[in-house]
């Protein structure tokens, strides 16, 4: 009996004395793993065209729902991309191509109205007939008020969508009656024709995006029906899903019925569900998976190890942080104490020391790849200056922070922001004299408070939905827009904003947008930009297309909206 | 005991009725609903959505629809994925069920082991290094346990993935067991080393002892069987956190198990999926408690339910 | 327990008269405890940590750095001489961080320790003396505490404490000096969830030992019920709650840690040695000190209390002198 023991109680101790050593040489051998993983030969280049090959495995996050007319989640869209393509597809420059059209549409002289070819003879996954019918079903189903989707207000342009969208609660003729009134049916199987409001320059955009994606009309009876799983569903797209368990991984391989000139390159795409970035680096390192985000917290370690240094990609994400102070609060509606918190804050050193460079300082709200302007454009009026600051707060009557009221950061409870919470009142104290208080609660109460205007000042930002610099400006910042949940009004803004919203003439429109982003800035209304936020993931060296069809607005992996174009050299 | 059992079987219905009122009047008491999200939604979305998800009736009628839905067995369906509570439920509950199992024993093992032998070199070298190994098992919570076990064994030594559980994959077994098993095996050793040292002491282990048992019988034949039953209190419980899933190692090694779904519903407002997993592990609770006290009353026949 | 070990261990107590017995028995017990010399130390060291925690509160010598103070010119530093533990990633020094988040810790492990003794002892004890009705009502309970949801019943705590102003607990935050409301919601719900074990494992002791000899001994010779409990059941449940207790302030101070992980630990600037481990936890690859010193600092406390309560158990248990 006790012999046994003896021993098992040996082998326990060998394993511990074995982490203890292996974790206490912790840097000296980090080599070891790259060496492990770094066996795939480079050189092979690929050949386009070949028969599909190879398998990659991907991080990415579980999608919520698997409706593109439901959802607005960030991986929901990068899934749906690659199963599913619209009308266009935006190009590296973010113009709409023809996909499943066939070429431009056709605008008549009003503006208001759009016809669309679609391409003869296309073909779901299942060999069902695509046509002109699935789009509108799918524009219906985006516009349908009992599916409730997230994203039926970029559709709003569209006659009727909005009316009907409202009908929640109307009698089913009714519902019908409003559904037949929306703006868009199919001429014959290769017309489509959308009939508009207003002349809506961006509306080709539009029709590249996951709300306009075709339903299929021969699985879904009416235009409420329940939208098929991942394995019940059919696509459209270069990928169809083979195999799903939810909250672990998904398995997709090509739709052999996808037309389009670049075919999927490779046999197998699979995707890999792990909620936590630093798990999933783990993964990385250990050749389990092929490609994944890097968390900032970990950027510096990826930056100094030899061979994830090399295989790191860094580039500026269409996504924007900074103050938010609510207007309504007597506070925060003092433009010298909002000037002053900017001025009092160190945007560089934040970045470098807090957030170890992972993201760009700036002062401008849009960015660059939207509005052309240079990050530190408004550094003068609400960049780091303490002596201004100051002076600020001497105007606002908190000289030296006398008799400065209670002020609330309100802040989502992560390792990072706490860092930056702690930074910022730090730093406020040093520079204005004042103390402010910090408030971390879960994501959904902070969303809440923010939702209903109950807070003072929060960190917050925006992360584009669509490329065009209206996206940055249309509901956020016009009085009573529907997420101005700040309460920004300034009837300068409200008059650019009329003006740009349905200006034709595309250059006087974007200068339109950049002048309201100058006013919203330099007045801090609602905004107080801090950093563009930087997007880092490492690949495979024997991945070619995801690095080289990197966007902006990449979801979670470089190039992951164009998901045709991945090929891999290993086998 | 029949009687006993009996009785606090049908006390489990007013238990489910309990916890389910709590619940639900306390998630729809704290601030965030499930459509709040950092994009804010406008009002007329936001409208629609509580439409959709029943959820714009008032409260009283929203309870009184969830009971009436709850006792024709319908948990309802999740707000997040449209998908039914009981599919997640029964998809999800395999996985953790599993590795809480693997968990289980090896706690078991592990702990009763160092427990024993703690006990009998009582104050001596295998006291120490028992008392020491089950401190240093627990020393570290499990979020730092994980990743450093992935670091060691599976990144410097390679000797297991760093992601995912598949049973009787040893790969994909060995780490996540050790990172949920450690902790209750050090609190298992602990709780049975006081109750072996307890018996040892009692008269009929000397009684035994000079009767001319060896202590390895005295041990095997005496001292285990009655020092079980403190030991048998906490791993009621100990199981029914173990089988339900740990978030933590959930995430550390990206496994779809319960424990992940029940925070991250929490953390959501998926306002059916909390009632759901919280319903599911009272009713758990309460069996593995109600086993426990029967197992009490055949291990030590002088307790009398 | 002096009658008891007269009757069965005749040599292990004089027979002394009733009035002194448990002053002897604990005085007794306090002499074994300082011959256990490891208990001894541990006990040592536990002071010596309590002292220079709270110290650290008030004598700014004791943490040699203000805790909250940034430098961003010596941001993340290995131990030096100006920096004992060196400096984490905003150029706070680490020593003062330590003892900071320590202390909180010891207020989370003691403060959660207390409401669960008191419920847990309390219930069990009912549960396994009034009889079967409120044996079963009272398990129910535990069953109900047990499913309870903690991590909604923590997320409605805060929401509720932080920064209201409350008639009877006070205006302001802190409203209990020295427990900011983040602390004290942590606190009631790791308890909520935790008195559970305490509950049922005194239940599970005294309905073994309401059916030993002594007690039933005791009973027959006309000792009140609640003497019986008082003087026989009680202290033989100790060696369990002890070592359930001295587990659990780790236990506490480990929820707690989680709890900081998934974001809903004490708020900053403060530290506990949880969040200091969760913070340090992200910056695993770049400066694994910052993990190293908390992990250390649970562990040291953890085989103290662990120390502690075994040398406890051994000496308030009159059959174990050696």
């Amino acid at each position: 009996m006790t012999k046994p023991i003896w021993r098992m109680l040996l082998g326990i101790l060998a394993v511990f004395g074995v982490m203890a050593i292996a974790v206490a040489c912790g840097d000296d051998d980090d080599d070891d793993t790259g060496a492990a993983t770094n066996t795939a030969a480079p050189g092979a280049s690929p050949t386009a065209d070949a028969k599909p090959s190879g398998t990659i495995t991907i991080r990415t996050i579980q999608f919520e729902t698997w409706d593109p007319h439901f959802s607005d989640f960030n991986q929901d869209i990068e899934h749906f991309f690659m199963v599913w393509r619209g009308l266009y597809n935006l190009d590296a420059a973010n113009l709409p191509q023809p996909a499943m059209a066939d070429g431009k549409p056709t605008v008549s002289a009003d503006g208001k109205t759009y016809t669309v070819k679609v391409q003869a003879g296309l073909k779901w996954s299942d060999g069902q007939p695509l046509d002109a019918n699935d789009f509108v079903l799918g524009v219906q189903r985006t516009c349908n008020p009992d599916n409730a989707g997230h994203y039926q207000y970029i559709l709003t342009a569209i006659v009727g969508c909005d009316a009907y969208y409202a009908a929640g609660k109307e009698t089913p003729a009714k519902k019908d009656e409003l559904l037949k009134a929306v703006g868009v049916r199919a001429v014959d199987a290769t017309t489509i024709e959308f009939k508009l409001t207003d002349p809506q320059p961006t509306f080709p955009i539009l029709l590249a995006l996951w709300p306009t994606f075709p339903a299929p009309k021969h699985l879904l009876k009416t235009v409420d029906a329940a939208w098929p799983g991942p394995l019940q569903n059919v696509y459209n797209g270069p990928f169809k899903p083979s195999e799903y368990t939810e909250k672990d991984h998904m398995t997709m391989v090509p739709n052999p019925n996808y037309t389009q000139k670049e075919k999927a390159k490779i046999e197998k795409l699979v995707l890999r569900y792990i909620d936590d970035a630093a798990v999933a680096l783990n993964a990385y390192r250990a050749g389990e998976i092929d490609a994944t985000l890097v968390p900032s917290t970990q950027l510096d370690a990826v930056k100094k190890d030899a061979v994830l240094s090399k295989e790191l990609v860094s580039y500026a994400a269409v996504r924007t942080t900074g103050l938010e102070p609510n207007l309504k609060d007597p506070l925060m509606a003092k433009l010298e104490v909002r000037l002053a918190l900017s001025q009092a804050t160190d945007r560089k050193t934040l970045n470098d020391v807090v957030l170890k460079g992972a993201n760009i300082p700036s002062t401008t709200w849009m960015p660059p790849a939207r509005s052309g302007t240079n990050p530190t454009a408004f550094d003068a009026a609400i960049g780091f200056d303490v002596a201004k600051a100051k002076e600020n707060m001497k105007k606002a009557g908190y000289e030296n922070g006398a008799g400065f009221p209670k002020l609330v950061l309100l802040q989502t409870d992560t390792a990072t922001n706490k860092a930056i919470g702690e930074f910022l009142q730090a730093e406020w104290k040093k520079h204005l004299g004042i103390t402010i208080e910090l408030e971390y609660t879960d994501s959904k109460t902070r969303s809440s408070r923010f939702n209903s205007g109950q807070f003072q000042l929060v960190l917050g930002g925006w992360g584009e939905d669509y490329p065009d610099p209206e996206n940055w400006i249309l509901g956020l910042y016009e009085t009573g827009g529907s997420i101005n949940k700040q309460s920004c009004s300034m009837k300068a803004i409200d008059d650019l904003i009329a003006k740009a919203k349905y200006n034709t003439n595309d250059e006087q429109r974007r200068q339109q947008y950049r002048d309201v982003e100058k006013l919203v800035v330099e007045n801090i209304c609602g905004q107080g930009p801090m950093w563009q936020v930087g997007f880092h993931a490492v690949v495979k060296p024997h991945i070619k297309g995801m690095i080289e069809n990197k966007k902006p607005d990449d979801k979670q992996i470089p190039g992951d909206l164009y998901v045709e174009l991945w090929t891999t050299s290993k086998k | 005991m029949l009687a006993y059992a009996i009785r606090r079987v049908l006390l489990i219905i007013p238990l489910i009725w309990a916890v389910a009122t709590i619940t639900f009047f306390l998630m729809h008491g704290i601030e965030g609903g499930p459509f709040d999200s950092d994009k804010p939604l406008s009002e007329t979305a936001r409208a629609r959505l509580n439409e959709r998800y029943d959820l714009d009736g008032s409260l009283p009628s929203q309870y009184g629809n969830y009971l009436w839905n709850l006792a024709h067995g319908d948990l309802g369906i999740s707000v997040s994925n449209d998908r039914d509570i009981t599919d997640i439920i029964r998809e999800r509950l395999p996985i953790s069920a599993q590795l809480g199992i693997c968990a289980f024993l090896f706690a078991c093992t592990f702990g009763l082991t160092l427990g024993a032998v703690a006990a009998i070199n009582q104050n001596g070298v295998g006291d120490y290094i028992g008392v020491f190994l089950a401190t240093a098992g627990a020393a570290l919570p499990s979020f730092v346990l994980a990743p450093l076990l992935v670091i060691t064994f599976a990144l410097k030594l390679n000797w297991f993935d760093v992601l995912g559980w598949e049973l009787w994959n040893y790969h994909k077994m060995v780490l996540p067991t050790i990172s949920l098993g450690l902790l209750p095996a050090a609190f298992i050793a602990r709780i049975s080393r006081a109750s072996m040292l307890d018996i040892l002491r009692q008269d009929y282990i000397r009684t035994a002892r000079s009767k001319g048992l060896t202590e390895v019988g005295v041990v095997v034949r005496h001292a285990v069987k009655n020092a079980l039953i403190p030991v048998l209190t906490v791993l009621g419980p100990i199981f029914a956190g173990l089988v339900t899933g740990s978030f933590i190692v959930e995430r550390a090694f990206a496994i779809p198990g319960l424990g992940t779904t029940f925070v991250n519903s929490v953390l959501i407002r998926d306002y059916g999926l909390i009632m759901g997993v919280t319903l599911f592990f009272a009713i758990l609770i309460a069996v593995m408690n109600l086993i426990v006290d029967l197992l009490y009353a055949v291990a030590d026949p002088r307790i009398r339910l | 327990m002096a009658s008891e070990s007269t009757i069965r261990q005749p040599f292990d107590f004089a027979a002394e008269q009733l009035s002194t017995e448990q002053r002897g028995l604990w005085e007794q017990a306090f002499r074994r405890l300082i011959r256990n010399r490891l208990a001894f130390a541990a006990g040592l060291l536990l002071g010596v940590l309590v002292i220079l925690s709270l110290g650290a509160e008030f004598l700014p010598a004791i943490q040699r750095h203000d805790p909250i103070i940034q430098d961003y010119g010596i941001t993340n530093q290995g131990p030096s001489m100006t920096h004992w533990l060196g400096t984490d990633i905003l150029g706070r020094d680490m020593w003062a961080r330590l003892l900071q988040g320590t202390l909180f810790s010891l207020k989370i492990g003691l403060g959660t320790q207390v409401i669960i003794l008191l419920i847990g002892i309390s219930v069990g004890m009912s549960a396994a003396l009034a009889g079967h009705k409120s044996d079963s009502i009272l398990m129910w309970l535990t069953d109900l505490a047990y499913a309870f949801p903690d991590l909604l019943a923590i997320i409605m705590m805060r929401q509720m404490l932080f920064g209201r102003d409350w008639p009877i607990i006070g205006k302001g935050d802190p409203q209990i000096p020295g427990l900011p409301s983040a602390l004290l919601a942590t606190i009631l719900a790791i308890s909520f969830v935790s008195w559970v074990t305490v509950a049922r494992l005194v239940r599970g002791q005294m309905l073994s030992i309401k059916e030993q000899d002594y007690v039933l001994a005791a009973r027959s010779i006309g000792a009140s019920p609640w003497r019986v409990v008082r003087v026989h059941m009680l202290p033989n449940t100790l060696s369990t709650v002890i070592v359930a207790v001295t587990f659990g302030i780790p236990l506490a101070i480990f929820a707690e840690a989680a709890l900081s992980f998934i974001g809903l630990g004490v708020p900053p600037p403060d530290a506990s040695l949880g969040s200091l481990i969760s913070d340090g936890y992200d910056n695993l690859y770049s400066n694994n000190l910052l993990v190293v010193w908390p992990a250390i600092m649970v562990a040291v406390l953890m085989l103290s209390f662990t120390f502690l309560g075994d040398g406890l158990r051994d000496a308030l248990d009159p059959r174990t002198r050696k």
